[in-house]
């Protein structure tokens, strides 16, 4: 297994391979994210997306494989490395007990961000959210967007060099998600590498350099969304079609039909 | 549909709900699926305690005629407290089980915005709760079906019978009202919303459970009666005595009194329902609160908080100390073991006091009595922490719930973890342990000696309690969330109580020892040192017990499955 650092990669998975009991969730996967590079992690539900981002977080220990974060396998140095990354969850499960500035504030101190340089990021992010007058209110009573905002800062907080988000907009309202998506697009401009996976494709073609299509545990195609168009032999298509094609799922027409009698 | 109709829907979907709460995702499979599980339960345990009464009846029968005089008198005894016994055990199970559902589940009652009315909503929760505890008078009454009929109170048991289960209803009412009254304190606290409110409600909800175990405790009413005029006398008084006055009535062959106050528990019952109806009609509030802990403006904390470096704290396993303190006062499923020290403490201290032969003052002149007297008065300082802290620290892992996997995504090491949690269990077992140790101290007055013994044995069961229940809880942690989340794995739990209890009365063994022995003035300065012993002990239990949560947390932080 060739695990030579490359000075490009910010995130290499090696052969990465995940069981659930019998179930197969990531058969042997290679993925590399470049830096300063936004690549979007496509797939239908039960695809391996969410098993293959936590692995990347050592929140579940592959079966085999290897996880590299700038050359650094993650096992040898894992909490020095998950300083340099941050996370949402597909479903963020936030401390209910604690208001949004304290819950922000705890992640924070656990990354060691300085209190100066921690005030002002964390105002910037509650007047840019609009969550600006509900930081002190317990996260029990939030929304659902509420809540997602919440984990977006507490993972931006730090300024993470690679970002891992799981369905992040989710739950967002408009204007919030326009906020995030070109603030993803500037962090990525800015240097920071971001592996991010949706389930809505027009926002993975409008933001992602590159896009991976995983489907039942491998990944089907990697490439830009040209790349793939003739992958597919779909040129001037849409990304929604490829997505379809190349997962086999081209087939909804005769289920709607079904479904409309 | 009929109001009956709706009323036994929505009973019937409590039922289930009720049934099925607690236990594992695959709730709505197995054989607790279907409601009538309980009833087929109540028949079961009817038969098979029917059957052990049988032969107990068979045991008594065959004694000499003096010696069946008196086990009568028991069974006379028995049949008049069990209508009084089956809604004091509704209302603990009530105030454990019902109560302590966790606000997100409390939260999405979707029986709010139905067009059901107050009165079938609260009718059908009363019923839906005396089924599902049905099984206690089930016991009770199989128990004693056969000896009662043998000794002649037939007619008695099928008394307690009907008035046990109208009890079993008002019993299922007063934790409906209890249910609105909590609802009213977190009403009232939060909508100040404050840090000081979040405190008071903590106060609040632990005052209202410690006054519901109280208040209808039979053993502590009828001890409260007793100081007035004889028991049932008094109990006339007291309603929820009125059916066991009411089956002395049917023993004694006083069928005025017996008519009497078998209507008055009937209409107790009824206006039980309606006060019920009445409370949550106003008090109850189906939306959560929003709750604004403080309206300071932002100030990120420099340094270690609360001066935790003094302890050898970093700045992370501080952080985690705190947010996990704020866990254990702001959430609603936590109170109960927030309130643990203080029941442990007026269990105790109800002993103390309620018992004439162990009371205060009531030491003899004769080191003997004072001897046994200065024992049992240390019994909840050095059990109190003990407890507290084995059952604590049990849940500091699993109390994380659905939000662990934060804490592998955040560069934090199992052994800062293991750290804060460990420290946080000390410092509120230890916390509890010199509170009650202060109060005791005061009333006994110990001489100083004995009181340095006695701080010493108290601080080192509540350490090796700690460090014992951290292992367990590290090693069988339940992060599932549920209605009533566990925290820790049922088996865990259950060998984690023997084990700390085991380990417990061996480690306060040589200092029960050493207390008693120094009466013996020729021996006293031998055995004085016999409480080393226990805090030896227990310096080898925390040794160990410690050892082994380092592998359980260095296990668990390997990978995160819930």
């Amino acid at each position: 297994m060739d695990a030579a650092p490359d000075q490009q990669a910010a995130l290499r998975l090696v052969s990465l391979v995940k069981s659930y009991g019998d179930i197969k969730a990531v058969k042997g996967i290679d993925l590399t994210l470049k830096r300063g590079e936004i690549l979007g992690l496509l797939g239908p539900n039960g695809s391996g997306k969410s098993t293959t981002m936590k692995m990347v977080l050592g929140i579940l220990k592959p079966d085999a494989g290897e996880v590299f974060v700038y050359g650094e396998n993650e096992t040898t140095a894992p909490v020095e490395l998950k300083k340099k990354l941050g996370y949402v969850p597909e479903t963020p499960q936030l401390y209910e007990f604690l208001t949004g500035i304290e819950y922000i504030d705890f992640v924070a101190e656990m990354y060691g961000v300085a209190p100066a340089e921690r005030k002002e990021r964390v105002s910037h992010f509650l007047e840019g959210m609009q969550l600006a007058g509900h930081e002190n209110e317990m996260i029990s009573g939030y929304s659902q967007g509420m809540k997602q905002k919440i984990a977006i800062i507490s993972a931006l907080v730090h300024r993470p060099q690679i970002l891992v988000l799981d369905e992040a907009l989710n739950g967002l309202d408009p204007r919030s998600a326009k906020l995030v998506k070109d603030l993803l697009k500037e962090l990525a401009s800015e240097g920071v590498s971001i592996l991010f996976s949706t389930h809505v494709l027009e926002i993975a073609q409008a933001l992602c350099d590159r896009v991976a299509i995983m489907y039942q545990g491998t990944i089907m195609a990697e490439g830009t969304v040209a790349e793939l168009r003739q992958k597919a032999g779909l040129p001037g298509s849409s990304l929604e079609e490829v997505f379809l094609k190349m997962t086999g799922t081209d087939d909804i027409g005769e289920v709607v039909k079904a479904l409309s009698r | 549909m009929t109001r009956l109709g709706r009323v036994y829907s929505i009973a019937l979907i409590l039922a289930k709900s009720q049934l099925r709460m607690g236990r594992s995702g695959r709730g709505g499979e197995g054989i607790f699926r279907n409601p009538s599980i309980v009833a087929v339960l109540d028949a079961v345990c009817f038969v098979a305690c029917a059957a052990i009464g049988f032969f107990i009846a068979g045991a008594i029968l065959a004694l000499p005629a003096s010696e069946i005089a008196p086990i009568a008198t028991a069974l006379e005894e028995i049949l008049v407290f069990v209508p009084a016994l089956v809604p004091s055990v509704v209302l603990v199970a009530g105030v454990l089980f019902e109560l302590n559902v966790s606000s997100k589940f409390a939260s999405s009652d979707s029986i709010n915005w139905l067009p059901v009315t107050q009165f079938e909503y609260v009718v059908a929760s009363t019923l839906s709760v005396a089924y599902n505890y049905s099984v206690v008078p089930s016991v009770i009454m199989g128990l004693t079906l056969v000896p009662a009929v043998r000794l002649g109170y037939g007619a008695t048991w099928v008394e307690m019978l009907l008035l046990s289960c109208v009890s079993l209803l008002y019993g299922g009412a007063i934790v409906e009202i209890l249910r609105a009254a909590v609802n009213r304190v977190s009403l009232a606290v939060m909508s100040r919303a404050r840090r000081g409110a979040l405190v008071l409600r903590l106060a609040a909800t632990i005052g209202v459970i410690l006054v519901v175990e109280v208040i209808f405790n039979f053993a502590f009413l009828l001890d409260i009666v007793g100081r007035f005029q004889s028991a049932l006398g008094a109990a006339a008084f007291v309603p929820v005595l009125w059916a066991s006055v009411a089956v002395r009535a049917s023993e004694t062959g006083d069928a005025v009194q017996n008519l009497l106050f078998s209507v008055a528990t009937v209409v107790f019952s009824v206006a039980m329902v309606f006060v019920a109806v009445k409370v949550r009609a106003r008090y109850w509030a189906p939306t959560p609160f929003q709750v604004v802990v403080t309206s300071k403006d932002y100030t990120p904390g420099a340094g270690v908080p609360f001066g935790l470096s003094l302890f050898g704290l970093s700045r992370a396993e501080a952080t985690l100390v705190r947010k996990d303190l704020k866990g254990l006062t702001r959430r609603r499923e936590m109170l109960q073991y927030f309130a643990i020290p203080f029941v442990l403490s007026i269990v105790f201290l109800f002993q103390i006091v309620f018992n004439p032969s162990l009371g205060a003052g009531s030491a003899g002149a004769s080191g003997g009595p004072s001897q046994v007297r200065a024992v049992t008065d240390q019994l909840p300082v050095w059990f109190v922490g003990g407890l507290f802290g084995l059952i604590i620290s049990s849940i500091s892992f699993g109390q994380e719930g659905r939000s662990a996997p934060l804490l592998y995504s955040l560069p934090l090491t199992a052994m800062e973890v293991l750290r804060a949690k460990m420290f946080t269990s000390l410092l509120l077992a230890i916390t509890a342990t010199l509170c009650i140790f202060a109060v005791v101290t005061a009333v006994d007055r110990p001489p100083p000696l004995v009181l340095v013994e006695n701080l010493a044995v108290a601080v080192s069961i509540a350490v090796e309690e700690v460090c014992l229940g951290t292992a367990f809880g590290a090693r069988y942690p339940d992060f599932q969330e549920r209605p009533r989340p566990r925290f820790v794995d049922p088996i865990g739990l259950i060998v984690m109580v023997i084990v700390g209890m085991v380990v417990m009365v061996v480690t306060v063994l040589p200092a029960v020892l050493s207390e008693v022995l120094t009466s013996f003035p020729t021996i006293e300065s031998q055995v004085q040192p016999l409480f080393l012993a226990s805090v030896a002990f227990a310096v080898a239990v925390t040794g160990l017990s410690y050892s082994w949560a380092r592998r359980s947390t260095k296990k668990l932080f390997v990978e995160f499955r819930m």
